[in-house]
């Protein structure tokens, strides 16, 4: 067993442990920090696997920004704590729907003859070069994308307008 | 020729007008929409009989695709319209007959409510009927048939009130449709076998593939003949006829006695081809016509009514035209066919114009007396009786039906037989004609005249009248100068006769001896009908003969003998079966459908985990099958 | 970066500038009218554009997408069907409480999703046209934000869109690990190639993908979300949800699957037909004795979906040219009958019980006699387009020899008329004594519009659909 993957192996362990551990807790906020540390473990995935611009955009963006909104929003939002047990048994059911299909998809990748089993080539992603990749080949995809943001901006916007239109059309109806 | 398909378009657009705007429109309107449509239609056909006159398509046929509507493997059915000779004069008689009897409409329907309704109906009738023999494959050609049948149902129970019109209009749709199922078999049976349904090149096909006299071609024969023989009212489907003259009188003139119910000699002879190739066919086609027009002579001799005597009277000259196709004699049939049109719609018309004026009457015995009333109505009813009763030299009906006797027995397939039979119909014809003509028009003053017609009744009657008079002109025998205007007409689209050289020789002996028949059978009748009907009361009636009138007013019993073979037992089994034996197995289906819909309705909670636990559970169903199928 | 590159995405350049013209506009001065003259003058300019270089030869631009002529004509389908919806939407929000022209906004990016999935030829694209359609119509859908319904539908369809997004993710991931490409052409060449011994991996990669396309055609068992949301969404939308996002996914399983010969995959075949088979039942059973208009037409736009898969499963290029016969007929259709219950409706309520519609024939004749020729074509019945292309979806089906499907087809579309033909008959029945007058008192000359040329299409793909049929076989050739 080489260093790497080693190292992959340990990664790969606290992902998984740290996501079960988000969604196993009640403590919202336990959860949140739970999921920073799988987010921090994949940015260090990434970086492994030879992209470092992508492993740092993860920390910025999902590890800092979005999980930061959470918080801040979590907190506002003040969740009174779940009386109910976290898991009715009614749910169960789909639950290990999903949890068997997907052991068994792990199963049958792990032990089942893929097609391919030639690793890929090792290579380094420079920011730079990355950068020259996706504005180069990839410019349509980026302009799409940026639509989607665009949809989502929107969209957000106008459903949360929701409470500031109420407030004003009751402002209209009292005098 | 771009414009043929203007020619059932036009009816068509008249249909959709009145139908969709009829409430809007003012009586004078719809009138003008009615039968202008009708009139438009008939100067295009006229200028098409023009055209073709003056250069002679190849092949003796205009052909016109419209649009092809789908294109699947062999089946391309499209609309598209094959104009021969044969079509032409199918159209002259639609649309010419058909406008003046439209326009008599304008007067005999003025009192009447729903008189857009009724232009709708007849201007969706002259589309269909066109279709009907403008159509270049026999799809088309079912679509036109079916749009015929329909209309006739539609208006023989235009006055829906009555229950019994509404009666007549059922049974004259479901005797017909015997007919049809018939001819819808033979044309999946012809569509089978030969993988076409266009007209010219099935019969090329017919006779490239099938030998003379096999079986194939008979059967197929047959069935095209069950179709006929429903919408021409002949045995053993001619019930219908009878009863559908509760419709309105110029609904039986145009339907009932000029277009629809020729329909059935039209497709015959559309296929000629065929029949030639099933001898066995032909011979029934025959048999059928002279077995009709003897039993429908009897039966209109003792009518009381003066509609159904017209309506015999259609049945038995149908007769006359199914007996010519069945010796091979086409446009001898077809030449009686176009006069026939002319001196039936005529008569019906006078006809019409007799009850119109008698406020509804129709019965024979109240009438008489009204040849001063009506003078103008008489004349013109004198004419078409003496052309019904093919009074000799002056009268159209004369040409053609003496065509028909003479063939029947010197064609090459005619017998003495068939020759009997129709001379024997066409003393019935004249016996039972004047008996009518005279009930109508002599002796005493029965009812009071009511309303005299206006000149749009009139014109059409006069017009009529003058064709029933001359329009035979334009074929006459060899012994009478040998004009054959018509025949070569026709001959782009039907074979000429073949004549038995053997019999060729005695033309003028048969016919001065029919002649002579005819005005003798006219002396009869006047002998026997002229004194009122009340002198004639006094002498008893033995009750042979009694018994006779009486089965023969009932059209030989065969309401009576349907209703007991057909009828009855059709009741008794849906009585026993009042539980629904069959439909409980149905009732199962929906039952188990309800039962299903419950359950699957169970599944629509509502609740979003029950949606995602559903596509969990499809996700592991797809995964699943992915990988082990 | 070329000026061919250009001149192939015409259509969506003019698109995307519609959409920068329309918010600009938004941002400086809310005006109804003019923001749907503007979205109109763009979609317009867009189908113009489709016209003007539909015929080049196909161009791929990048790696994601093949301007091809069937993307230009799934294109041009789209763009007609969403100016049809905001010309539905012009009379429906004109009385909206607040501001509503982002919906013109919403429904251009949506548009421009769907158009990209047309053209998608990468796995990429896929997913990106994906996101961007499934994410305007969540909010499309939550539009009228004064209905818990309509909320609720957003809702809805915003947490199973992720999971089937979820899913589809996760396959793409499979995928690219075995083909080690995320083009398509890669990906069915490798599928075809590698007949009976195919890996795991490409296999359950496919089987995920299959759960994306499901989700989004409404195929059992993803279709739980249809009838919620087709009756919880504002009307317009539902229309839109039914015509753009339907097409555009079956543009994209066009891409996807066409080019894979069944016999030489038969568990991709088996998938398909078994959701084919259950869709067509589930579809027809779930809608039988409902009473919400919409839910019927949402359950049958289940069922529809099983029978172009019919068509499609049939295999060779008859089967392509029926499937986007099918999908055509069925846009133009559902345009017309979402239409009616889109002028019938107003922001605060839709048209939507049996008993709303009771009775529309004394009331209003011409939108009865409209919804029920929709109603017919839906249900199949000749001179009508859903007929044509329900006869051609059984023809390809017997030429490829896939009986017990068409059997299920014919079985189930004759069961289907009962639940056509109970609204046809509510629409004949006498009015309702003690009913509210029906919402609209007149009809506006934009839905009018609409209904009248979705008639004439349908009557006219219905009576000579030659045309069509020419156009569609150069466009699949």
């Amino acid at each position: 067993m080489t260093l790497y993957s080693l190292l992959f192996y340990l990664l790969a362990i606290i992902i998984l442990a740290s996501t079960v551990m988000a969604v196993t807790r009640r403590n919202l906020v336990h959860a949140i920090i739970y999921l920073v540390v799988s987010f921090f473990g994949s940015a260090m995935l990434f970086y492994l696997l030879g992209a470092p611009f992508l492993a740092a955009i993860e920390v910025i963006i999902y590890a800092g920004a979005i999980m930061i909104l959470f918080l801040f929003i979590v907190m506002m939002i003040d969740v009174d704590r779940h009386k109910e047990r976290l898991f009715p048994i009614r749910q169960c059911l789909p639950a290990i729907i999903f949890g068997l299909v997907y052991a068994a998809v792990g199963l049958m990748v792990t032990f089942g003859h893929s097609g391919s089993k030639a690793s890929m080539p090792i290579a380094v992603a420079t920011p730079n070069a990355f950068g020259r990749f996706v504005f180069e080949h990839h410019w349509l995809a980026v302009e799409i994308v940026s639509l989607l943001l665009l949809v989502a901006l929107i969209g957000a916007l106008y459903l949360g307008r929701l409470k500031i239109e109420k407030s004003a059309a009751a402002g209209k109806e009292t005098p | 020729m771009q414009s043929f398909w203007l020619i059932p378009a036009l009816p068509l657009a008249g249909f959709l007008i009145l139908a969709l705007g009829g409430g809007r429109l003012s009586r004078g309107a719809a009138a003008v929409v009615g039968v202008g449509s009708v009139g438009l239609s008939a100067v295009l056909t006229f200028w098409a009989v023009f055209a073709f006159l003056a250069a002679r398509p190849e092949q003796g046929a205009f052909t016109q695709n419209v649009w092809q509507w789908i294109a699947v493997a062999d089946l391309t059915p499209a609309i598209a319209f094959h104009v021969d000779a044969l079509t032409l004069t199918m159209m002259g008689v639609i649309t010419g007959v058909g406008f003046f009897i439209h326009l008599y409409s304008v007067g005999y329907m003025a009192g009447e409510t729903g008189y857009a309704r009724f232009f709708a109906y007849m201007n969706l009738f002259v589309s269909a009927m066109l279709i009907l023999v403008m159509a270049d494959n026999l799809l088309l050609l079912y679509l036109g048939w079916e749009g015929v049948g329909l209309c006739s149902y539609l208006l023989i129970g235009f006055w829906y009130r009555d229950p019994a019109n509404g009666y007549a209009a059922r049974k004259a749709f479901v005797v017909t449709r015997a007919g049809d199922t018939a001819m819808a078999i033979g044309l999946f049976l012809l569509f089978d076998r030969l993988g076409t349904l266009h007209i010219q090149e099935l019969m090329q096909r017919a006779v490239d593939t099938w030998p003379a006299a096999s079986a194939m071609p008979t059967i197929a024969a047959l069935l095209l003949l069950g179709g006929a023989v429903g919408k021409s009212a002949q045995l053993p489907l001619q019930t219908w006829l009878p009863d559908a003259m509760a419709g309105p009188t110029p609904v039986s003139a145009l339907i009932h006695a000029a277009t629809m119910v020729t329909a059935g000699v039209y497709l015959i002879a559309r296929t000629h081809v065929l029949f030639e190739l099933a001898p066995a066919a032909l011979t029934a086609v025959a048999a059928i016509g002279a077995l009709t027009l003897l039993l429908a002579g009897f039966s209109a001799l003792c009518q009381t009514d003066i509609k159904r005597v017209l309506a015999y009277s259609t049945i038995s000259q149908i007769g006359y035209m199914f007996l010519a196709l069945g010796v091979g004699a086409w446009s001898a049939a077809i030449f009686h066919l176009v006069t026939h049109a002319f001196f039936k719609a005529l008569l019906f018309l006078g006809a019409g114009a007799v009850i119109h004026a008698l406020d509804g009457e129709q019965e024979l015995s109240r009438m008489g007396g009204l040849r001063r009333e009506l003078p103008l109505t008489f004349l013109t009813f004198l004419a078409g009786a003496a052309s019904l009763a093919a009074l000799p030299l002056i009268t159209a009906g004369f040409y053609s039906k003496d065509m028909i006797i003479w063939e029947a027995y010197a064609a090459a397939r005619g017998s003495l037989i068939w020759w009997f039979a129709a001379l024997g119909g066409a003393l019935l014809t004249v016996v039972y004609t004047f008996r009518m003509f005279f009930r109508v028009f002599e002796g005493p003053l029965q009812t009071r005249v009511h309303h005299a017609p206006g000149v749009s009744m009139t014109l059409p009657l006069v017009v009529l009248a003058v064709l029933s008079l001359t329009a035979g002109f334009v074929e006459m025998p060899r012994t009478l100068g040998g004009v054959h205007l018509f025949s070569t007409f026709m001959a782009g689209a039907l074979p000429m006769v073949q004549l038995d050289p053997a019999r060729e020789g005695h033309e003028w002996f048969f016919q001065v001896l029919s002649a002579g028949l005819v005005l003798l059978a006219l002396l009869v009748s006047w002998r026997l009908f002229r004194r009122p009907i009340a002198h004639r009361a006094a002498g008893a009636d033995s009750p042979l003969k009694a018994a006779l009138q009486r089965w023969w007013l009932a059209g030989w019993g065969f309401d009576w003998l349907y209703d007991r073979l057909f009828v009855r037992p059709y009741i008794f089994l849906a009585r026993i079966n009042r539980n629904d034996v069959i439909d409980s197995g149905i009732d199962q289906i929906a039952r188990g459908a309800q039962t299903l819909y419950r359950t699957a309705s169970a599944t629509q909670t509502g609740r979003l985990r029950t949606y995602a636990a559903s596509m969990a559970l499809g996700a592991a169903l797809v995964i699943a099958l992915a990988v082990w199928s | 970066m070329q000026t061919a590159d250009f001149t192939a995405l015409t259509p969506l350049l003019l698109l995307a500038a519609a959409i920068a013209a329309v918010m600009l506009q938004i941002a400086l001065k809310r005006s109804h009218i003019l923001t749907i003259v503007l979205t109109l003058a763009g979609l317009i300019a867009a189908m113009l554009g489709v016209l003007a270089v539909g015929d080049m030869p196909a161009r791929q631009v990048t790696p994601l997408v093949t301007m091809d002529r069937l993307a230009f004509f799934f294109i041009g389908l789209i763009l007609t069907a969403t100016a049809a919806t905001a010309l539905l939407g012009c009379r429906y929000w004109e009385h909206a409480v607040g501001q509503c022209e982002e919906y013109y906004l919403l429904l251009l990016v949506a548009a421009l999703g769907a158009c990209v999935l047309a053209a998608a030829h990468h796995f990429a694209a896929f997913f990106i046209g994906l996101e961007i359609l499934s994410i305007s119509l969540f909010t499309l859908m939550a539009f009228a934000r004064r209905r818990m319904a309509s909320v609720e539908a957003g809702l809805k369809y915003l947490v199973l869109a992720g999971i089937s997004s979820a899913f589809l993710l996760f396959g793409i991931a499979l995928i690219y690990a075995d083909v080690g490409s995320l083009a398509f052409p890669i990906w069915t060449a490798r599928l075809q190639a590698a007949g009976e011994t195919v890996s795991p991996l490409l296999l359950i990669g496919m089987g995920m993908t299959v759960i994306g396309v499901g989700f989004k055609l409404a195929l059992v068992p993803f279709h739980m979300w249809t009838a919620d949301i087709y009756q919880g969404a504002p009307a317009p939308t539902t229309a839109f949800v039914a015509t753009v996002s339907k097409s555009a996914m079956v543009a994209l399983l066009l891409r996807l699957f066409a080019p894979v010969d069944f016999t030489a995959e038969p568990a991709l075949f088996w998938t398909l037909a078994i959701l084919a088979f259950a869709s067509m039942i589930v579809g027809n059973i779930l809608a039988l004795r409902q009473d919400s208009v919409k839910r019927i037409l949402a359950y049958s736009s289940i069922a529809h979906m099983g029978y172009l898969l019919v068509a499609f499963l049939s295999g060779g290029p008859a089967a392509i040219a029926a499937t986007v016969f099918y999908i055509t007929a069925y846009t133009i259709t559902v345009l017309g009958a979402f239409g009616v219950v889109t002028v019938l409706s107003r922001t605060d309520a839709d048209a939507d019980s049996m008993s709303d519609f009771q009775g529309l024939f004394f009331s209003h004749p011409w939108l009865a006699g409209v919804f029920m020729a929709m109603l017919l074509s839906l249900a199949g019945i000749p001179l009508t387009a859903g007929f044509i292309g329900k006869f051609y979806a059984i023809t390809a089906g017997a030429q490829g020899g896939i009986w017990w499907l068409i059997i299920t087809l014919v079985l189930t579309s004759a069961a289907s008329l009962f639940y056509y033909l109970r609204i046809v008959v509510a629409m004949f029945s006498p009015p309702l004594e003690n009913k509210t007058q029906p919402p609209a008192a007149g009809i506006s000359y934009s839905g009018g519009l609409v209904l009248t040329v979705m008639t004439v299409l349908l009557i006219w793909v219905g009576s000579a659909p030659g045309p069509l049929i020419d156009l569609i076989g150069r466009i699949t050739q």
